[in-house]
């Protein structure tokens, strides 16, 4: 090795990281913080506001502040159950084809998830 | 490979051996086990590959289940993937129980219905106990991520009570909402 004209800076160039993991990291972690505060907060303001009858959710749920926080636990559960589940996929599966499908599964589930809770939320709030 | 490249394996061992020792491991010094030399010393016939599996080789590559010794906090790790792969489906559920909400009256009455038979009541109930349970080990991860709780008598202690806080957490939550 030491015989070589390369610098060893040249030699290690392109074979370093993805350059995008720490990107992930700090969503990942900026996501949780978020989750730490939406999730219990969902969980109690249901359980002490409404006794889980359809007229008492909706009716929870036509509040703004109710609406906007149950969008914003749901949007953010997803993203950071997207940054998960890829962390899982990529640990576990190889193929690059099997990946690649798990990738683009992974992206399609939250992101119709996102569409159908975001309409639903928007039409219950507006009691259409 | 090189004989550079097998020199660089020889440096894991106490003392590096010359040139010499590299190709003829039964000069190897007298003060290193048997079962460093299987693992770094690359007799004449294995030289050449390095890489290729050696089922001699037992050298801990990852905390393979079948292997590792359970401790709390390889198994705190694993329920952590575990619960996550669980809350994928709870967030499946969550958005269902929103769609159906915003579906009217009929609709939500029937999942409901769904929900809250004994089968649906169980899973709602695991899946209750792994939020809590990831979101109190998400916190002991937090801490981790400010440089804090890694002692090994503290990490073991934060796993006993992230495990303890999941299942008391399901408990509680499960009998806040039939309670109140």
């Amino acid at each position: 090795m030491t015989n070589s004209l390369r610098t060893p800076l040249s030699r290690a160039r392109g074979l370093g990281s993805a350059k995008s993991g720490v990107g992930h990291f700090i969503q990942q972690r900026a996501s949780a913080m978020f989750l730490a505060a939406l999730l219990p907060w969902f969980a109690l303001s249901l359980i002490i506001n409404t006794d889980g009858s359809f007229p008492s959710v909706a009716s929870w749920l036509a509040q703004s502040f109710n609406a906007a926080g149950t969008l914003l636990l749901v949007l953010t559960a997803l993203f950071h159950m997207r940054l998960g589940m890829q962390t899982i996929i990529e640990d576990y599966i190889q193929t690059p084809v099997a990946r690649t499908l798990a990738m683009l599964v992974n992206t399609a589930v939250p992101a119709i998830l996102a569409s159908v809770a975001a309409l639903s939320v928007a039409k219950v709030f507006v009691g259409a | 490979m090189s004989l550079k490249r097998v020199k660089r394996f020889e440096r894991l061992i106490p003392s590096p051996p010359t040139a010499d020792q590299v190709h003829n491991p039964q000069h190897m010094p007298s003060n290193i086990d048997d079962s460093a030399r299987r693992d770094h010393t690359p007799s004449p016939e294995v030289g050449i590959e390095m890489t290729s599996s050696n089922s001699d080789d037992k050298r801990p590559l990852s905390p393979h289940l079948g292997i590792w010794r359970w401790h709390v906090t390889m198994a705190t790790s694993i329920f952590h993937r575990a619960s996550g792969v669980a809350l994928y489906v709870g967030a499946l559920i969550l958005t269902a129980w929103l769609a159906a909400l915003a579906g009217g009256g009929q609709s939500y009455g029937a999942f409901m219905g769904v929900l809250q038979n004994p089968l649906g009541l169980l899973v709602l109930f695991g899946i209750t106990t792994a939020a809590c349970y990831h979101l109190a080990n998400g916190i002991r991860h937090l801490v981790w991520d400010a440089g804090k709780g890694f002692a090994p008598k503290t990490s073991n202690a934060s796993g006993w009570a992230t495990i303890i806080f999941g299942a008391l957490g399901g408990v509680t939550v499960f009998a806040l909402a039939f309670l109140v």
